[in-house]
């Protein structure tokens, strides 16, 4: 904290975390067009598993195997929840009003935070010091400006900015990311062409849950533990973020995260109030829906009667 | 047969007729265990009332609110502070605290309610939580985490509202001290009091001053201000007894800040919540809201206002919370943000959806249940509260997907056909329709 310079690297990093799980958000809300107020939780998992699984089985391996294979399981069981929900939650209500798909998001959300809660008990479950003590470690960062930048946080915005890459370049050329934004601009005309939607629709929770997972390991490491609470607040920022750039829009969600970050980051170096920080990101949430409703990248689109 | 129609007309009287009786037949039946019972229906009906507010804007107009707890505090918290600084009366902060939270709740909808519904769901959202924050962090007015104790009950300058059963209990206090002098300022001894036929424990949980203060209390304290019209039966009577002298049940007690006050304040706060929601709903606002619901452009081409109409939806969803916010705080006699997080906020809604959504009956039927199915259940398995919130998700998740219109399915009328048709078997032995 202090100089300008960290702030700007601290929101940076945090950014980048929105930015991920706002990619979530924006990917459902393009093709269902629905909230899924559970993916915070979904976030909040990964972070669990990856700390489950340093705790019981990283104990042998070197430090960057052992973190690299605590993403993927984090990756595998925020999947499979991911998938689960919208299995179960979101496809029986896939054609009814409005209205029931979002409170069927909400119990499923207090739902996800409640089994876990009662699976991993009352206390934040801290993420194993030994693998990230060396990450984390401010002597070994790079000065940039008076600030500095450490691994961890060098790291994670590394690790972001590539799976963004990769989602940009999957989501515009591979087979999938085509029928993906088929589903988006018309989910019956793309059933109509062959698109198999019930597939599609999965793999877009299946990738939102991934990229969440991913945020989440990272998360619980940089701030050296997970809550069962966490979930809530990140997903209530990450959707900000979406918003921010334009819900339903992929490069939004990313540049959307980012600035939220640092808004934040240097909301709070300006005014020195770390207790308001929350504060901040809403008032950047009621100010876009105010001036730019669409948000930053966000197209007019015309309601279809 | 025209029992059916009759009995539906009235039913609403008979109803409100039972739960003013409730809490008697309830120490009739149980003694002293129904003094919890008390309580735990009066907290229910207070979220009815909350749930009903929400039910306005979720059920009629189909907006997802997700900060209803915040209106709520916003209520509280005018009442919190105006009473315990300025000490105003309840009365007057009762339209206040519904002024605060409508007022709040028309700021937030302006940006947002011309949007797509999902969009103030997450406005709300957020709302909620920064109203935690500023409660938590604003700590000269809000007494941060702390909170506010002791707000009380100030019926101020508004007495007269009760006055009328201070009568009856001045009559009851001279009937058992007939040495008091009552217009003066003549004192009421702890000796007095006992020999009078007061029950010591009892006593000592009313009169706590009694002890510290050698004195004791003159018949004016008991019979004005803090003490309002509280004061002892001679005995533990029955209730059973006291269904015969109505008036005795007010005067048998000391009934200002007792269960039986909030509860019957309660329930006429919620009798009038629910006469204005059934009232709205076949208002032309209320159809409108509805219409819009159901289908906002068709709404729009037939000459509706939306925004207008789901801006006025919002405010007084907002107005009933807060008022229930003013309720709160004063039964409650402390506040703090811990009160008003989303879980409230979820539970509010659960109640709306499981009950059915724009249904009134079903609100008080969710509110029933996810208010007092816990209580008993907590009685029976003290565990089951660690799994009431997973319940409860798990709950409106499964609602919407078996049956989406709840419990009491606004529109459909399936479930009345067929408790028709079972009434008709029984009377007539055949269905007739």
């Amino acid at each position: 904290m202090g100089t300008l310079s960290q702030a700007v690297i601290n929101g940076l990093t945090l950014g980048m975390v929105y930015a991920l799980i706002a990619l979530g958000y924006t990917m459902v809300y393009g093709i269902l067009g629905m909230i899924n107020f559970a993916h915070g939780e979904i976030y909040m998992i990964g972070g669990y598993a990856g700390a489950t699984f340093l705790g019981l089985w990283g104990g042998g391996l070197s430090v960057p195997i052992a973190l690299g294979l605590a993403v993927l399981f984090s990756i595998l069981v925020s999947s499979l929840h991911g998938a689960g929900l919208e299995r179960f939650a979101y496809r029986p209500l896939r054609n009814a009003p409005a209205l029931a798909p979002l409170i069927s998001a909400i119990g499923m959300s207090i739902a996800l935070q409640q089994y876990v809660f009662l699976t991993q008990g009352t206390t934040p479950k801290p993420f194993p010091q030994f693998f990230r003590q060396d990450l984390v470690a401010y002597e070994a960062g790079i000065k940039l400006f008076g600030g500095t930048l450490s691994p961890l946080q060098g790291l994670i915005i590394i690790i972001s900015t590539l799976l963004m890459i990769g989602l940009s370049l999957f989501v515009r050329h591979s087979k999938m990311g085509k029928a993906m934004r088929a589903t988006a601009e018309d989910r019956r005309m793309a059933g109509l062409v062959g698109i198999d939607i019930n597939r599609v629709i999965l793999t877009t929770f299946v990738i939102g849950s991934a990229l969440a997972a991913v945020a989440g390991v990272m998360v619980s490491a940089y701030i050296s533990t997970i809550f069962y609470r966490d979930g809530y607040l990140a997903g209530l920022k990450a959707f900000t973020a979406a918003v921010f750039g334009g819900i339903g829009n992929i490069p939004g969600a990313m540049v959307g995260g980012v600035l939220l970050g640092l808004i934040e980051a240097l909301g709070v170096w300006a005014t020195g109030a770390s207790d308001w920080k929350d504060v901040f990101s809403f008032g950047v949430l009621i100010l876009v829906l105010l001036f730019k409703p669409r948000g930053l990248l966000g197209e007019v689109v015309a309601e279809k009667v | 047969m025209k029992v059916f129609p009759l009995l539906r007309k009235s039913a609403p009287f008979l109803l409100l007729g039972g739960m003013v009786m409730l809490p008697l037949i309830l120490e009739g039946t149980m003694g002293k265990g129904s003094t919890a019972w008390v309580v735990a229906i009066q907290e229910m009906m207070l979220f009815a009332v909350l749930a009903l507010g929400l039910n306005i804007t979720v059920g009629l107009s189909g907006l997802l609110v997700l900060g209803h707890a915040a209106f709520w505090a916003l209520g509280a918290y005018t009442y919190a502070i105006l009473t315990v600084v300025f000490g105003l009366s309840f009365w007057l902060a009762l339209p206040l605290g519904a002024l605060v939270a409508a007022l709040a709740g028309f700021l937030l909808g302006m940006p947002t309610i011309r949007l797509r519904g999902d969009y103030l769901a997450i406005v709300t959202l957020g709302f909620g939580e920064v109203i935690r924050y500023v409660l938590k962090n604003f700590q000269s007015l809000t007494g941060g985490d702390q909170g506010i104790p002791g707000i009380g009950f100030k019926d101020g300058n508004l007495q007269w509202a009760t006055g009328w059963i201070r009568e009856p209990a001045a009559l009851s206090l001279r009937r058992h001290f007939s040495a008091l002098d009552l217009s003066g300022d003549s004192l009421l001894s702890k000796s007095e009091a006992i020999s009078g036929g007061l029950n010591p424990s009892q006593l000592q949980g009313i009169f706590s001053s009694l002890d510290t203060n050698q004195n004791g209390l003159s018949a004016k304290e008991l019979l004005s201000g803090e003490w309002g019209f509280g004061f002892l039966c001679p005995s533990q009577e029955a209730a059973w007894l006291t269904l015969g002298r109505p008036l005795e049940m007010f005067t048998c007690k000391p009934f200002l800040h007792s269960p039986l006050h909030w509860y019957l304040l309660t329930l006429l706060f919620l009798s009038l919540a629910l006469l204005f929601f059934v009232r709205l709903k076949k208002s032309r606002l209320g159809r409108s809201l509805i219409a819009l619901r159901e289908d906002e452009i068709a709404a729009k081409s037939m000459g509706i206002n939306t925004t207008k109409a789901k801006m006025i939806a919002f405010a007084l969803s907002a107005a009933w919370a807060g008022a229930a916010g003013v309720l709160f705080a004063a039964r409650n006699n402390f506040i703090n943000p811990e009160f008003f997080k989303l879980d409230n906020s979820v539970l509010f809604l659960a109640m709306a959806v499981l009950g059915g959504l724009g249904s009134a009956r079903g609100t008080v039927a969710g509110a029933t249940i996810l208010w007092l199915g816990p209580f008993l259940l907590r009685e029976q398995f003290p565990q089951f509260q660690e799994y009431k919130w997973l319940a409860i998700g798990l709950l409106m998740a499964l609602m919407m997907i078996i049956r989406p219109q709840g419990i009491f399915g606004a529109n459909t009328g399936k479930t009345r056909v067929k408790l028709l048709s079972l009434w008709q078997r029984l009377t007539k032995g055949r269905i007739s329709r």
